[in-house]
């Protein structure tokens, strides 16, 4: 059972503060990895804090997010460091993480994981363009139904907007305006917000009518992507005419956040086509565009990932040439997730479906 | 369009464990048991050994099907290749599938090493699937 | 092969390949001899094998040093650097000593040129002559010319010279003149010889002659072995399991146990140890086939399930499978009034005679009680595998040819005969310049001409992407023809090669010699069968294919690179834990190869169970192993101790052993065999507390003692299977019956009127040790069966002790008084959670070591470089845990004798800079040969325990794994031009 508390402020980026600079002047962590605006612009960055004081531009409910910050999470927590550190992350920052902590590449030893509810984020200049316009738009988005439209596509169809895994989730819904609720999501998250010394909290009754409904929304979107984005590429022809436009600027896979590999594949010789080799395939085929093998870069990729796809959009957000390609990785990977009946961030206990096979002892006799 | 299929000669990849399979397929070699012309064989040393890329690069470059052979579970040489590579084989199936390319386009079958006779009919059974299913997706168009 | 042999190997079968391979592996030359013309005996002729209803031949092959042998099923054939193969080859006088002895052998006339014979089966189609095909036991024809072993590769002819009748249509249709019908036998002289090991088995009972049976006049009575290649695809009805006669699935099949075997009166007072157990196999594959509705009925008088796991294999055959199992002698087989349908008549266990039809029955025979052993067999430097003279499953056989091929390592290092070191040819610097490759033509002595003419290929070729050359040649197998590839490739640029011939596997050994004289590695070298698609007459485009494949294999060349070689010393030094029978023959095995060896002792003394044990030839025996062992200067013991950590990869371990004091030692060793033994189980805790129930062991123990009394000992009952076979402890303990009844003989020399009574389940007097059995019978001694479900009843009654049970024969119960009760507990495993957890090796469910596999690999473990053998792996007698120790002491030797680990051009390699140390490489390695080393902080690759099996490269998302030979770029490549 999880325990809730409560923190009011002026506004709830200030009730988030409030809350978050105790974690480090109570000396409960030693860090914070938290998305914070800096002097220089309003997009909120991954940020590490190790003093309560610097934490001043700290606003991870902003509805922005100028990339998955698993990434820059399994940076910090590439090993055990013996210091404690809270990682304030999306939901779906937490899936990746968890994906990355199953392919060694993160632990989560000494890491205490705070979630956010996350309504969604603005692609970034979307974001920039409302900040220009009035200040805080954390404030205005999580009040404000029509500014919510304002978000990408992928979190439109994002149903997982409640972290799960975290020791802490910080959420909005349903809650009176400058509030934000906690509540723990582990023993440790228990002891941690009793060591906070929050207001005790229930649990607001409106939360669960206005999670529902927004649970709805987002499935019906997320049917209605899928079924288009499934006509759309259910040829290969089609398909093509979809990346028609990719440049093989590796951008998405720059973005992805289980995309782990310290060199992608297409830049090593395993993909580096001998002059003789292209030569030959134009003699062939006729013509060969260049850069060579665009569809198989995103088909090699969903080969790779489609498994552990955690449905950030990122990949779509980046892309120069504005292919869905968010659409097509989430589409796909429905598909492949069902083969496995594998959920990538269910739990970091649950093995990679290729690394389980039917008879996995080593010896060949029967047991 | 009735002419057309009986003029179809389907280009066929068949990856084959080189214990198992290769072996009946030699052996189906030197038993006479013949079976159309149209499939490029290439041995791996075991199915395990089969890299999704492998697949993807074939239909990718206009193979009317791709089959896999690879040694009964508990008779490979190591041990559980080609139980590692079935649990492969799910995720590709869901893929090609959604790209258009008929999921049994793809075929994963166990043969063992005395199964001439086996690997032939598999072969002429593969081939005659590709001929009813015509030319594959990518036949014909500029994949990039 | 370069040098002459040091050793010969008759016999080409399971035990012969295992003892050649073996030695080779050891580095010495090896010539392997069979009197057939394929080689594999048995093997070949074998889809799959109990316990595991797996098969699992390829398994003998090398696991290291693999560069040194072709990786391709056995089945095919053999193919080893250090072992040549002669086929229809028999060894005819042997003369000399140990270390020098002089062989003479004939090589019979098989009236076909191995060298030209090409294998396009032209012959064949002409030969009149059809003869019944041995291959098949005789169940279809064949033509007097023909392949001896569908498999085999090189696919060359062989003619039956006394089937064949001359007419010479093979000779005029042959398109390379290789018949020739007036050969006459070659006899072959080798001297130098070492040693020379006899493996040429027992030969098979054939039961045409016993009436009983009707074998030869009913179609539908077969042998075993018949039915082995009925169930086979490569068989006489591809694989369908149909009866002769009529070819029609049988639905009632009977198997009839101990044809040819336990039969004093032919001569045969043995058992042949495997066929229970492969008629159960039998039996369940028929079940499998033909639907569960089957009815298969084994007809036996003892099931005799004596391996570890093979009660739970009749257990599961019976309840699971509903093999029916009658324990009777059938009295006959007699044709039914149904075509084809037989009557087989037997006494059920009520005394009941029955008739019962089938539709077929399998005739369970095993050795062949007239095979005898060649006059030279006593030589001096002759050793013979066990399986020459007893009849035996695949694992014994296997473990029996290393025990043998330790002996002979051992008597050639004596004799000062050591290995030849191995060259390797220097890699030509060519080799590491841009690709250019050379395709050679060959026209196959102006067969291939018109293809090759009439295609233009010399010219079409030009169109492969990349530098080429192209040269043709008459005939690349001849002398001439290789050495004009020779010349051209040390003087040419070129350092890539493809031929476009015949068959790869005909022409690769040759590949091997090419690149020793060139300095271009084999696996730069590759062979397309040229051939072989040109006799496809099926293909509409032949140029196209030719072409197709030729790019794809020059595809796969021009990626080529040299796999990085990860040269490591080897730790010459082995570390052996336990000190039984099986401990010791491995240490000594070692010691006496100039190896190192650390003894870990648990307990205060060596020798095992040595002070239990009575038996004067076994106490002698290991007595013998303990005494050699203490003076031997390389052999340092530790008893008291215990092996708390192991670390490293074969050829590189640490281990920690702990003493009893606390005091720690470190050793560095190369390899380690694990042979912790186990003991007699303790007798049931239900087990009626009273002095004359006592345990078998305890009753072996009274009757030793000295000046023993045995006067007052009137009455025993004998009990076996007390605690064994049936769960939780269900498995034969191997020993038991025979300790019985050497006890109870041994009773009844002490006092003649002793009434004997052995209550048994199945009698487990295997093998040789029948005879005891036999003998028992003749001194009286009374044998008395029960089911699990009915165990006779032990009582006291007013201080008398009863034994109730029931006699079949009699058909009425008994109860006996007895004065002694003896019970035989059987054997358990020490414990091996410690030693099974700090060697990372897995145990069964019963507490032993589980090997890599039972059958072929029986003394490995699924670790690379750690052993097992003896009681620690399974019940067994103290001579056969001798038999492992030099097997598991031999497959060490393997690693330990040489100085640095080979590299493999066809290993895993890891490319670190682009690694990013995920480790899923590490999760599906089924061999443990991947780790991560810490100081480093990077996947390395255990060179020895590679395989080579590329499920790392698969599953490696970015290529930052790669096997060598099968490089992703270069099969994408391949590909790509397959798809022409």
């Amino acid at each position: 059972m999880s325990v809730y508390a409560m923190v009011k402020d002026t506004s709830v980026t200030e009730a988030v503060k409030a809350a978050l600079t105790k974690l480090i002047s109570q000396d409960l962590v030693d860090a914070v990895l938290v998305a914070a605006k800096s002097p220089y612009s309003a997009l909120p960055m991954p940020t590490l804090f190790a003093n309560a004081e610097a934490m001043d531009g700290i606003d991870p409910l902003a509805p922005a997010a100028p990339f998955n910050a698993a990434r820059q999470a399994a940076t910090v927590s590439r090993q055990a460091t013996g210091k404690r550190l809270a990682l304030v992350l999306r939901p779906c920052e937490i899936r990746a993480l968890i994906e990355l902590v199953k392919l060694n590449q993160c632990t989560l030893e000494n890491v205490v994981l705070i979630g956010i509810e996350c309504l969604g984020r603005m692609e970034n200049e979307v974001f920039l363009r409302h900040a220009a316009a009035q200040g805080d738009v954390t404030a205005e988005f999580l009040k404000n139904t029509s500014l919510q439209d304002d978000i990408t596509r992928t979190c439109k169809m994002c149903e997982q907007f409640e972290p799960a895994h975290a020791d802490i989730v910080m959420s909005t819904l349903g809650m009176a305006e400058n509030s934000v609720l906690f509540a723990s999501g582990s023993e440790t998250g228990e002891a941690l917000l009793k060591e906070l010394g929050l207001s005790p909290a229930e649990k607001p009754a409106e939360r669960e009518t206005v999670t529902k409904q927004l649970l709805e929304k987002r499935a019906a979107f997320k049917k209605e992507v899928f079924a288009e984005t499934s006509e759309k590429i259910n040829s290969i022809e089609k398909f093509e005419e979809m990346i028609g436009t990719c440049l093989n600027c590796y951008n998405c896979r720059q973005a992805c956040p289980v995309c782990y590999c310290k060199e992608c594949v297409f830049l090593t010789d395993v993909f580096s086509a001998r002059p003789e080799t292209l030569l030959r395939r134009a003699q062939k085929r006729g013509s060969v565009k260049l850069p060579t093998d665009t569809s198989m870069f995103h088909l090699t990729r969903l080969s790779h990932i489609a498994h552990a796809c955690v449905g950030c959009g990122q990949c779509s957000s980046v892309c120069p040439s504005n292919i869905p390609v968010a659409d097509i990785f989430t589409t796909v990977a429905a598909q492949v997730q069902a083969r496995y009946d594998y959920v990538p961030g269910r739990d970091v206990q649950e093995p990679i479906p290729y690394l389980m096979f039917e008879e996995k002892q080593k010896s060949g006799e029967p047991k | 369009m009735v002419k057309s299929m009986s003029d179809f000669q389907p280009k066929i990849i068949a990856l084959v464990c080189n214990w198992c399979t290769y072996t009946a397929a030699d052996l189906a070699g030197t038993s006479r048991l013949s079976y159309p012309a149209n499939i490029r064989m290439i041995r791996m040393m075991c199915t395990g050994m089969i890299d999704p890329k492998y697949i993807l690069k074939a239909f990718l470059d206009g193979a009317d099907g791709v089959f896999i052979g690879g040694c009964h579970p508990g008779d490979c040489h190591y041990i559980n290749g080609n139980l590692k590579f079935k649990k492969r084989m799910a995720g590709m199936e869901a893929i090609i599938k959604q790209f258009g390319f008929d999921e049994n386009r793809l075929r994963l079958r166990w043969i063992g090493a005395s199964e001439g006779p086996e690997f032939q009919h598999n072969m002429t059974d593969f081939i005659q699937t590709i001929q009813d299913m015509g030319p594959s997706p990518a036949q014909g168009i500029m994949v990039l | 092969m370069n040098q002459p042999a040091n050793i010969l190997v008759i016999g080409a079968g399971i035990s012969g390949i295992r003892s050649a391979l073996d030695l080779a592996e050891l580095g010495y030359k090896v010539c392997l001899l069979d009197r057939a013309p394929a080689m594999g005996g048995i093997l070949t002729r074998l889809d799959r094998q109990f316990p595991n209803n797996h098969c699992g031949i390829c398994r003998m092959l090398p696991m290291f040093d693999r560069d040194n042998s072709e990786e391709f099923c056995l089945r095919k054939g053999l193919s080893h650097e250090n072992i040549e193969v002669l086929l229809s080859t028999e060894v005819i006088a042997v003369e000399g000593n140990p270390g020098n002895m002089t062989v003479t052998a004939v090589k019979q006339a098989t009236g076909v040129d191995a060298d030209r014979c090409i294998g396009c089966q032209e012959c064949e189609k002409v030969c009149p002559v059809e003869v019944p095909d041995t291959f098949n036991a005789e169940l279809g024809k064949r033509k007097a010319i023909y392949l001896a072993v569908p498999y085999q590769m090189p696919n060359q002819r062989v003619i039956d010279l006394q089937a064949c009748t001359r007419c010479g249509e093979c000779v005029k249709v042959c398109p390379t003149a290789a018949i020739d019908l007036e050969r006459t036998p070659e006899t072959l002289t080798f001297e130098n010889i070492g040693g020379v090991v006899l493996a040429s088995g027992t030969g098979l009972f054939n039961p045409q002659d016993m009436d009983i049976y009707g074998m030869g006049h009913f179609p539908n009575v077969v042998t075993s072995s018949a039915f082995e290649r009925i169930l086979s695809s490569s068989g006489p009805y591809q694989g369908s399991l149909i009866r002769p006669s009529d070819q029609h699935p049988p639905k009632k099949i009977a198997w009839i146990q101990c044809v040819g075997s336990r039969n004093p009166m032919i001569g045969a007072d043995y058992c042949s140890s495997a066929c229970c157990m492969i008629s159960i196999k039998q039996a369940l594959f028929a079940k499998e086939r033909l639907g569960s509705d089957t009815q298969t009925t084994i007809f036996y008088m003892d099931m005799r399930t004596f391996g570890r796991d093979y009660q739970r294999y009749r257990d599961q055959a019976e309840k699971e499978n509903n093999v029916a199992f009658v324990r009777c002698r059938i009295h006959s087989i007699e044709p039914n009034e149904e075509e084809g349908n037989l009557k087989i008549s037997y006494v059920d266990h009520s005394g009941k005679p029955v008739n019962a039809v089938f539709d077929m029955a399998v005739l369970a025979t095993g050795k062949d009680p007239l095979r005898k052993l060649p006059d030279f067999a006593a030589h001096p430097g002759i050793i013979a595998t066990d399986a020459v003279s007893e009849w035996m499953d695949i694992g014994s056989s296997v473990v029996s040819a290393s025990g043998v091929s330790e002996r002979l390592a051992r008597m050639l290092s004596s004799a000062g005969i050591k290995p030849e070191k191995q060259a390797t040819a220097p890699l030509s610097d060519k080799v590491a310049g841009s690709p250019h490759l050379q395709v050679v033509l060959c026209s196959c002595n102006g067969s291939l001409d018109k293809v090759i003419e009439e295609n233009q290929l010399a010219a079409e070729l030009k169109k492969i992407p990349g530098r080429i050359d192209i040269m043709q040649a008459k005939s690349v197998c001849d002398a001439e023809g290789l050495d004009q590839v020779k010349e051209i490739l040390l003087n040419g640029p070129a350092n890539r090669v493809l031929f476009a011939a015949c068959n790869a596997q005909v022409f690769r050994p040759k590949l091997k010699q090419l690149a020793a004289v060139t300095g271009i590695p084999k696996e730069f070298m590759d062979v397309v069968n040229l051939r072989g698609l040109t006799e496809n007459a099926a293909s509409h485009d032949l140029l196209g294919e030719i072409m197709n494949q030729l790019e794809m294999r020059a595809n796969r060349l021009f990626r080529k690179k040299i796999t990085p070689a990860d040269v490591r010393p080897i730790q010459k030094t082995a570390l052996v834990i336990g000190s039984g029978p099986a401990g010791l023959s491995a240490a000594l095995a070692l010691a006496a190869q100039n190896i190192k060896v650390v003894l870990v002792e648990k307990k205060e003394t060596i020798g095992g169970n040595f002070a239990n044990i009575h038996d004067a030839q076994i106490r002698e025996m290991i007595g013998q192993l303990m005494d050699e062992a203490k003076d031997h200067p390389l052999i340092t013991m530790h008893t008291d101790t215990e092996v708390i950590n192991n670390a490293g990869v074969a050829g590189q371990f640490v281990a920690r052993l702990r003493h009893a004091n606390g005091a720690e030692t470190t050793v560095l060793h190369g390899a380690a065999v694990i042979a912790t033994g186990g003991g007699k189980a303790d007798l049931p805790a239900d087990t009626l507390a009273d002095n004359k129930i006592i345990s078998l062991y305890d009753l072996e123990a009274e009757l030793n003692q000295p000046g023993i009394d045995a006067a007052n000992i009137n009455t025993v009952v004998f009990m076996q299977c007390i605690g064994s076979r049936e769960e939780p402890r269900n498995y034969c303990s191997r020993i038991c019956c025979l300790k019985s009844l050497k006890t109870a003989m041994k009773l009844k020399e002490l006092n003649p009127n002793c009434d004997i009574y052995v209550f048994y389940r199945d009698m487990m007097t295997y093998g040789e040790s029948e005879k005891f059995y036999t003998q028992a019978r003749a001194k009286g001694i009374i044998f008395i069966p029960f089911e699990k479900q009915e165990k006779p009843a032990i009582k006291i009654e007013s201080g008398r002790v009863l034994v109730e049970g029931y006699d079949p024969v009699l058909n009425e119960p008994v109860c006996i008084e007895a004065d002694r009760v003896a019970l035989a507990s059987g054997l358990i495993p020490n414990p091996v959670d410690l030693v099974a957890s700090t060697f990372h090796v897995e145990t069964t469910q019963d507490g032993f070591i589980q090997e890599a596999d039972s059958k072929w690999r029986p003394v490995d473990t699924g670790r690379e470089g750690i052993f097992v053998c003896g009681l620690a792996r399974g019940p067994v007698r103290a001579d056969e845990a001798v038999q492992e120790g030099k097997a598991a002491g031999l497959r060490a030797l393997r690693i330990l004798a040489r100085d640095t680990i080979p590299a493999s051009q066809h290993s895993a390699y890891v490319r670190h800079a682009i690694c990013s140390l995920c480790e899923r490489c590490i999760a599906v390695c089924p061999f443990d040969a991947r780790y991560v080393d810490p100081d480093l902080g990077r996947i390395m690759v255990d060179p020895v325990a590679c395989q080579g099996c590329g499920v790392c490269a698969a599953e490696c998302p970015n290529g930052a794994t790669l096997i060598g030979d099968f490089e992703e770029y270069g099969v994408m490549d391949e590909i790509e031009a397959a798809l022409g």
